[in-house]
Formats: C-alpha cells, structure tokens, sequence
C-alpha cells in the first residue's frame, strides 16, 4: 500500500532562516503519525508544504504516491486539514459554515449531519459561530476536516483552546479514525503527552530537521540510561565532565549525564571527586519518553 | 461547474453580512438625496420641460452622476474590501486553497459577485428614479412636475449601464487590492484617495472627456457620448487587470 504522505529532502527558507531543513519522511497508511516538535520547530511550514500552501525550495512532496505539485486538485480531494486555529465564519451558523466547504468540495448535503454528528455538534449546528466557545469552534474546524470522510487527515495542534474533557474527546476521536474510517492521521502537536496515548508513529523535528522517525517502541528503545549527580559545584562539575566529551544537561543542583556503559557511575563519580566536588547523591535514571523528547529537541548545554 | 460551486459558496458567506446590506442601503441614500434636492428646487434640478420622457430622463441623469461620480466609486471600495475581508479574517485561505479548487475560481468567483452587486446597486438606483418619479407629482413643490408616459426605460436601462460599466476597470483594480493587502484599511484608503483624485481631476479638465477619460475612478462621470469608446478601453484594460490580479493570487504563499 502507497504511502499517504512522502517527503523527501524538503527545504523551506524565510528571509535568512531555515524552517524546515532537507525534511524526509513517510507516513505508513491508516497510521495515527504523530509529528513532534518544539514551538518553531517547522511543524507548520510542513504541513503548509503538504498542502501545497506553501512551495518548498527544495525537495518534494508526494501524496498518495503522486507528485503534489504536479496533482494537488487530485490528491488535496483525498485530503481533510485543520492548520493551526480554526478558520470560521462567525456570522454564519455551525452548519452554514460546513454548507460552505460542502459547496466547495461538491458533497452531498448529508455529509454536514456526518460530520457535525462526529464531533459532536449536532444539537448545536444551528447557532451562530460568535456564540460558540472555544472547544466548540476547534470541534467544528475539525468537522471540516472530517467533511466527505478524506483518507488523510492533517491536524496540527488540534487540541489547542481546549479543556480537558474536549482534549479526551478528540483523543478518543483521532484513536478511533483509522479503525472506523480507514483513515490515515497526520497529528502535529509540541505536545508528547497529547501525542503519545494516540500515536502508532512518531517524527520529531527540531530546528526544522528530522531527528526521529519511526514508533513509540524504537523511540523507547533508543533511549538512553542517565546519571544524575547532586554535587556541591554544579558550574565546575558541568565544566569537567563537558571537557571529557560528556553529554551533560544542567537541572538545578544536579546534572544529568549520558551513561555510555556499565561503569559509568563509579568513573563519573571518581573523576568529580578527584577534581574535589563533592557528590551528595549519585542515581540512574532510564529515560520516558518525554525525556526522550527532550533529549531530542533540546541543544545540550 | 466548479466556479459555479465557489460562487455558490460565495454567495453563502455573504449572509448577514453589511456588504449584502450595502447593495440596497447605497442606492436608497443617492435616491433619497436626489429625490430632497428635487423637492426643494425642482426648477434648478429638473430643468422641467414638457416633453415626454425628458422628466425621467432628467431624474435619472441627476441619480445616475451622483452614484457615478461619489457613491459608486466608494460602493465598489466598500464591497471589495468587506468581500475580501471575509477571507482575509480568520486566515480562511489556509483551509480555502487545502480545498481541491483551482484557486482561480475563487479570485474569480468574487470579483463576479462585487459585479453582479454593482450591476444589482444600480438597478435599485433605477427602481428608485421609478418610484421618485412617481411620487414626486404628489408631494407640494413650487414648480408643477410632470413625469408623462412612456417611461424611457430602454434609455433608462442603457445609461445606468453603461455607468456601471464604466466602473469595471475601477472594480477590477479594488479587487485586486482588497485581496492583495490583508488591511482593510489599505483597500478603503486606496478606494477613498482615488475617488476624491477622480474629483480633482473632473474639476482640473473641466472639459468633460479630457483628462477623466484616462483615470479609472472617473470613468462613471462621462458623458453618456464620450462612454461607448470608454467602455471598450476600461473593458480591456479591467480584464488585463483581473488576469494580472488572478495570477498574483494564484501564485501567492500562504503563511
């Protein structure tokens, strides 16, 4: 089976800066891909790449096997988005709203009841969009999404604006597409925990490159045993241990340490006491995934 | 067929919106000018004569110069700008463009509604020379007005057309400025600065058809002998502007 989504090599600069920086990536059908990274990391230029909204300088984009910027009409009929905050029209109702896409698209009009009834909104689908909150306007740019039941849905931050019991509702929705609809998920967030209840694939991008790709289990695998260390001199111990090519990350009093074999406890700990820091505590920590993350996204210091 | 769905699509969006309002609120308030000025000095206004026809054709020449020369000019600034801003607010267009609808259509399908509105303001303008005419024998004026039959309509008709396609140069550029810039006010301040230019420079030539002929914002003050060459000039040179206002939006980044 074709992969929804395929990216190769993909470029995108803005004046002087690099957004997204010779991106690859595949996208495994009926998956639930959730896309990683921090704030700025380029999550949104892609998926702007994806939808043709923006043009990449370099590299491609293929949906559903085909090139997009040769086929974009063909492959965007197969395609529901929500990109950021929802887009609506406040002087319209819920309903009017989806009639407009509706029209645009060339559905029957029994696809708005689908949808509206997916998210939840059909009691209220004849209210004006000014009177919505904020969970119900997210519901209804997701309805849009949804709208004639497209084999890849691309939601970046969808669960941006709500509570608690909107986030477990569209969690539950996302988990749900691909069994119930066959549908493909492209999920963009800055958020793991929103992410990983619901992922069966993971890319994490930083500084608009890839620096993971594949599922929650290889991403476990892959991540490494820490030592921290509470010290007396914390800036001095950073210091000793940066200059013997350690990888060391500074969290308050401690510092925590990529372990690289077994006897990396007691040598760290000899080196720091040989150099006169004083070690309060020494412990082992095997990273989550959201240290994984971290350890992905953030410039060691 | 897909151009007629965005235009439907179009058409929806404008629900409850000023710039549907716009269409009949405009022409009420040159009709309703017009028709107070006659009140007070029909003699001036009228210039009554007793041949038949020349009353109306005198009531919708007065309507017809103050719609072309101020009230459409600001009409089409108005409703580019509103219909643009639709879009603009919100960033619909990162979900429009997501849509698979070449994105012609949509440049397309609202530059023909800001005609169609147009075409629609001016021919309520009509309705309402109609209804003033027949309203004004029976209000007390200090001249006799007589508004006999036949009503010139076909005279009538031809006229407000030709104002309102004179107008389409105007239009095509507000449209392209309107969806260019995402500001509202940089539609408005463009359509405002160049209806009062347009006035400045009917005032400049003095000579009607001198210098106007050439500036898009007055093109709807010509004299009804100079419009038909007019016409034929702002037709073209508004359908290369549209094909150059098309292109740009198509080829346009969204952010």
């Amino acid at each position: 089976m074709e992969a929804p989504v395929r990216i190769e090599g993909v470029w995108k600069t803005f004046g002087n800066t690099a957004a997204v920086r010779g991106l690859s990536l595949s996208v495994p059908p009926q998956s639930v891909y959730g896309f990683l990274g921090p704030n700025g990391a380029g999550k949104s230029t892609t998926i702007r790449i994806m939808l043709g909204l923006q043009r990449p300088d370099r590299g491609a984009v293929f949906l559903f096997g085909r090139p997009l910027a040769a086929e974009r009409i063909a492959a965007l009929r197969r395609i529901g988005s929500m990109v950021e905050s929802p887009s609506l029209y406040p002087h319209l109702t819920g309903r009017e709203n989806l009639e407009v896409h509706r029209r645009l698209i060339g559905l029957p009009k029994a696809a708005i009841d689908d949808a509206l009834e997916t998210v939840g909104l059909l009691s209220v689908g004849g209210r004006l969009v000014r009177n919505y909150s904020s969970g119900m306007k997210q519901r209804l740019a997701l309805a849009q999404a949804l709208l004639g039941t497209p084999e890849l849905l691309l939601l970046d931050e969808p669960t941006n604006g709500l509570d608690p019991a909107g986030i477990h509702e569209v969690r539950t929705l996302v988990r749900e597409l691909p069994k119930r609809r066959g549908m493909t998920v492209f999920l963009s967030s800055h958020l793991l925990a929103e992410v990983e209840q619901v992922a069966t694939h993971f890319a994490i991008i930083s500084q608009g490159q890839l620096k993971f790709e594949g599922t929650p289990e290889e991403l476990r695998l892959r991540s490494q045993e820490k030592i921290v260390v509470e010290v007396d001199q914390p800036e001095r111990a950073h210091a000793l241990l940066t200059s013997i090519g350690r990888k060391v990350t500074r969290e308050g009093d401690c510092l925590a340490i990529d372990s690289e074999n077994e006897f990396g406890s007691a040598r760290i700990n000899a080196i720091l006491v040989q150099a006169g820091v004083a070690v309060s505590r020494l412990t082992t920590r095997r990273l989550t995934l959201e240290d994984a993350f971290l350890d992905l996204t953030t410039p060691s210091q | 067929m897909t151009l007629l769905r965005v235009l439907f699509a179009e058409l929806l969006k404008m629900k409850r919106t000023i710039a549907l309002a716009l269409v009949v609120i405009a022409p009420f308030a040159v009709g309703t000018l017009i028709l107070f000025a006659v009140a007070q000095a029909p003699f001036s206004m009228l210039r009554v004569r007793n041949a038949a026809g020349s009353q109306w054709m005198e009531l919708a020449r007065l309507n017809l110069e103050l719609w072309g020369a101020l009230m459409l000019p600001l009409f089409i600034t108005i409703e580019t700008a509103l219909i643009a801003g639709l879009d603009h607010s919100e960033n619909q267009w990162k979900i429009l463009f997501a849509r698979p609808v070449p994105r012609w259509t949509f440049y397309t399908a609202k530059l023909l509604m800001v005609m169609a509105m147009t075409a629609a303001g001016t021919a309520l303008l009509l309705c309402g020379v109609l209804l003033a005419g027949a309203l004004l024998p029976f209000l007390p004026l200090s001249v006799k007005v007589h508004f006999g039959l036949p009503v010139p309509l076909a005279e009538m008709l031809r006229r407000s057309a030709q104002v309102s396609g004179l107008a389409f140069l105007m239009l095509t550029i507000q449209h392209w400025v309107s969806l260019r810039w995402r500001a509202f006010s940089v539609a408005t301040g463009v359509g405002i600065l160049a209806t009062v230019t347009g006035f400045v420079m009917l005032a400049a030539s003095r000579q009607a058809g001198g210098w106007q002929q050439y500036f898009p914002w007055s093109l709807p003050m010509l004299p009804a002998e100079k419009a038909a060459s007019a016409l034929w000039i702002g037709g073209a040179a508004g359908l290369a502007v549209a094909a150059a206002g098309c292109w740009d939006f198509c080829r346009r980044e969204v952010k």
